[in-house]
Order: structure tokens, then sequence, then C-alpha cells
């Protein structure tokens, strides 16, 4: 007998079929979600759609004029587009002492930085990246462009990114030295109007290369939520994209633990694990500062 | 392949019935609301049926239903101009394949049948 509790399990072919609608659409590879979380995480969806079942889930992925709303429904619930201020901070300080330094000193003669945080999802990075910068400037920033583009192919992750405002508690992963970038009022933490009046957002695939030379070179490209969702052959495809929008001497930098793939060696580690980025040769002699 | 169009509106039966021959499909039958369809189903065991919403008798969330309590493999593709979210979901949970809201385009409806025979085929 098939038990209401059976019918909204999500069976292994479901599963698959689930990954393949979604891999198909935005080319994300689901592998990092096991069966049952990613059933706990979409089941929400199917009570909030009035759906009975996970095939019936995935036919509505699949046709009708809400597909596309929904794919997005169901990456929000699935986390893809979860961000947060100073992620990952020891990898941002370090980034901050031993890369931005050379950076900023190779940008200075226009006195123009151009950074690209990449699969922003709801924007707490592409605003993280503006604080770094701000602070590495210091007294210099008043006389600077940064110009920081967070991009996202979920219209619904931009929608709260470009709105800049989060729950009051993210302000506590925000650590000191770059709390004075953000304010508190009341229930909500939203960046300070010179770090929002830095940042801006686009809706973008990574997939899509040529729609990636719309928005010319960068000088940092930071990705690190998004590459490890996708496969093999699409993180390659990523990754040549990124080095060809860097500007020559350019720095990109990845999520601790994800790696350039070997066989592309065009862009070199700054450090041996890659934590530090990975630089673009060019005419910039950038150097990256020994750790004191 | 074989296909039959359910339609309580002669024009939008014939709309329908141009855009399939301009793809190449001419094997066409009509039904005029659900009870029609359903008849003409059994008659002519159709490789594809195209069916509105709202018709006579049995209008086509019906037919579905009824389809579907004894053939549960011939693709069907709503056409309607229901576009709300509760409305696609009743047609899911009818059975239905796949869904357009009018108006469509020939390549809308080109694709759309294409997509639908391919999930059949796999």
């Amino acid at each position: 007998m098939i038990t209401t509790a059976d019918t909204r399990a999500l069976s292994p072919a479901q599963h698959d079929r689930l990954r393949r609608i979604i891999h198909e659409r935005t080319g994300v590879r689901l592998r990092v979600f096991a069966r049952d979380e990613m059933a706990e995480r979409l089941r929400p969806r199917l009570d909030a759609l009035g759906l009975d079942d996970f095939d019936q889930y995935a036919t509505f992925l699949s046709i009708g004029p809400h597909q596309r709303d929904e794919l997005e429904g169901a990456m929000d619930a699935l986390g893809v587009t979860e961000s947060s201020f100073f992620h990952d901070a020891d990898q941002l300080r370090a980034i901050e002492q031993r890369v931005l330094p050379g950076l900023l000193t190779d940008c200075a003669p226009v006195r123009r930085v151009r950074v690209w945080c990449a699969g922003c999802g709801t924007g707490q990075e592409a605003y993280t990246l503006a604080m770094l910068v701000n602070r590495a400037l210091g007294p210099r920033a008043a006389g600077w462009h940064v110009d920081v583009l967070g991009t996202d192919l979920n219209t619904r992750a931009l929608d709260t990114a470009v709105q800049g405002e989060y729950p009051a508690g993210e302000a506590r992963h925000i650590p000191a030295p770059w709390r004075e970038l953000a304010a508190v009022h009341g229930q909500a933490c939203t960046p300070t109007a010179d770090i929002a009046a830095c940042v801006n957002f686009e809706h973008h695939h990574l997939g899509d290369r040529l729609g990636a030379k719309r928005f010319a070179r960068w000088d940092l490209i930071v990705c690190r939520r998004v590459l490890p969702l996708f496969d093999d052959a699409m993180q390659a495809r990523v990754v040549a994209m990124f080095a060809d929008q860097l500007n020559p001497g350019g720095v990109l930098v990845l999520g601790r633990g994800d790696q350039v793939p070997a066989a592309y060696t065009l862009l070199q580690p700054l450090s041996p694990d890659g934590t530090l980025g990975y630089a673009l040769p060019g005419a910039h002699s950038r150097m990256v500062a020994k750790a004191a | 392949m074989n296909i039959l169009i359910i339609d309580d509106n002669k024009s939008a039966r014939q709309v329908e019935r141009n855009v399939l021959a301009q793809l190449g499909h001419t094997s066409v039958e009509e039904a005029a609301d659900g009870q029609d369809g359903l008849s003409k189903a059994t008659a002519t065991r159709p490789d594809l049926i195209l069916c509105g919403w709202t018709m006579p008798h049995m209008g086509g969330l019906e037919f579905v239903r009824a389809f579907r309590q004894h053939n549960t493999t011939t693709p069907i593709i709503m056409v309607t101009i229901e576009k709300d979210k509760a409305k696609v979901v009743e047609a899911i949970k009818a059975g239905v394949n796949n869904y357009i809201v009018k108006p469509f385009t020939p390549d809308l409806l080109s694709q759309r049948i294409s997509e639908t025979i391919a999930r059949k085929a796999a």
C-alpha cells in the first residue's frame, strides 16, 4: 500500500530527473545534494504549490508559464543562492593583506579598480568585496572609482541583492575592522551608502561567455560559491571565461579548496593551495606581498 | 502521427490544424468538447492530443481525468488562455504532459510537440 509519506519521498528516479532538469536549464549539476537533503529542501515547494509528489513537481519545472520562476524557487530552496558577509573571513584577510596591495598599486595610475563577484547570490559577497577594497584603499578611497559587479542567474536573489537590506543578525559576520561599513537600523543591516554606491548587480549565467564580454575586463574576479555546483566540463569553461575577462595581471579568487583545472596553465596560483587566487600573467608586475 | 484537437471553438481548432499542417502533421482529427474527445480518442487512438480548457458538456480538465483512467501513455498538451499557477498545478495533477498558453506562435507549438514526443520516447 502506498502511504502519503511514500508518495512524498524522493525516489532515485525522481532525484535523477530533478537533477537533470536543473542541469539542463541552468548548467548547475547538483552533485553535492544527497537525495534526502534535496527532498527535505524541496518539500516546502511542493506544499507551496499544492503538488502531491516529486513527479508532479518535476513536471511543473518542465512545462507551463511558471517553470522559470519555479526553477529559481527550487534554487533558492536548495540554498544555491545563499550568501553571507565575509564568508571565510580568513581567506579574505589573506587576500586583503597579500593580494590587494599589489593589485591596487597596479591600478593606481588610473585610480580605478574593477571587481566581478560571479555567482553573488543574494549579494552579501559583492558588498563584502566593496568593503574589502574600500578599507584597503583607506584615505585614497574618495579619489578612486571602485566598481564591483555582482552577477547571478537567479533573479529573486538579485532582487534581494539590489535591495541590499539583510536581517540585522547578519552584521555579526562582519569582522570589527569593516563593521563601520555597514549600518544596523532596527531589524535590518545595510551596507553604508558609500559601499552601496560601488556595487551593481546584473543577471548573468556563467555559461554565457558572450554575455560576460559586455562587462569588459576585470582586475579581480571572485567566484567562491558556485563553482563546485558545476560539472568538470562546465567548471573548465567558466574558468577559461574568467581568464578571458581578466586584465593582464588580474587575479581570480575561487573558494577555498576549489582549484583551477591542472591543465589550465594560463592562470598561475599565488599560493601553493590556490587560496590566494590565480593571476593572469601580463604587463603588470604583480607581486604577492610576503606574509609578515 | 495521428493528432486529436479538442476545442469547442472552431476557429481555434482551425488555427491549430493550420499550424500542425505547416509542421507536416496532416492526420488530424477534431472534437468539439471533452465528451466528443473521449469518443474520438477511443475510436482513433491518437498519438498526441491537444486539448482546450473551457468547453461545454465536458471541459478539458474533466476530459484529461477521464481519459487518464484508462490511458496513461498518450501525451496530452493543454492549450489554453489559463496561465495562473494554480491552473497549471490542476492540469499537471490531472495528467497533462505539456502546457501552452494562448496565443502561441507556430514555433512554440512545434517546440512543445517535439519535446512532448521526445519525453515520451525517453
